[in-house]
């Protein structure tokens, strides 16, 4: 398959997509600029063996469908920090239900604005600090399991 | 049997090596620090969808990581169907290499 069309595959495919941004916002955690913008280029063009009208045209879909998929749609996100488990389900960049350690959680618990979410821990667990990017991407703070007091 | 090519052996191999923990990321940088060269990330992810339309490796989706932001990894195992082709491979390599029997 010429490469345009496998980039095209690789986009349309939300799983795939959600894959190679995954596979790249690690790689710019811990690379220089340079070498981060060589690994996004390679994805674009599959270098080495790119022909050069194949990988322009890649590079500027990829552009087209980056601006056009910038919301992310429905989805549902299990993640996991030291306190267990939680699940996270997104309309758009907004969450509208989450999970934690398997019990939903009510919707006064869940405090949201202007990209942080909050969701407050129930028993035995401290809140979870979420902040939601623009682009669909989130990271978090993990919950410290609390521990009964001694005193 | 799928013929394979020299590059999706060594992936098939770094698949295998990463034993079902093996995802874009973690096989390019087993592929760099073997072969001591700069790996394209988009070269191997066209080389897994090769391997996979093979049935060479199999794929399921992982949970979630901060450090991805939130985003899942596709990880990758070897099939039955790899492990006899990397074994053929390693097969004709050895009868290649070796010492052809004297013409009389």
């Amino acid at each position: 398959m010429p490469n345009a069309l496998s980039l095209v595959a690789w986009i349309v495919d939300r799983d795939r997509r959600e894959e190679i941004l995954g596979d790249l916002s690690e790689l710019r955690a811990r690379e220089s600029a340079a070498a981060f913008w060589r690994d996004v280029l390679g994805v674009c063009l599959h270098a080495p063996r790119v022909r050069r009208w194949a990988g322009t045209a890649a590079a500027l879909l990829l552009l087209g469908v980056a601006v056009i998929t910038r919301d992310p749609g429905h989805r549902i996100v299990t993640a996991r920090d030291a306190a267990g488990s939680f699940v996270l389900e997104f309309d758009g960049l907004r969450v509208v239900r989450a999970t934690l350690d398997g019990a939903p959680v009510a919707a006064d618990r869940l405090v949201q604005d202007d990209g942080r979410l909050v969701i407050r821990g129930g028993a035995g667990s401290g809140d979870l600090n979420i902040r939601l990017r623009p682009d669909g991407s989130f990271y978090w703070r993990g919950r410290v399991p609390l521990t009964p007091s001694t005193h | 049997m799928s013929r394979i090519g020299a590059f999706e052996e060594l992936v098939l191999l770094a698949v295998l090596g990463l034993d079902g923990s093996g995802y874009g990321v973690s096989i390019r940088d087993e592929l760099e620090a073997e072969t001591g060269e700069t790996i394209s990330l988009g070269a191997v992810y066209a080389t897994l969808d090769r391997l996979e339309r093979k049935g060479l490796v199999r794929s399921t989706v992982g949970s979630a990581t901060a450090e991805r932001g939130g985003r899942r990894k596709r990880v990758f195992r070897v099939s039955a169907t790899g492990t006899a082709a990397l074994r053929a491979m390693q097969r004709i390599r050895s009868q290649l290499g070796a010492p052809a029997p004297a013409r009389t």
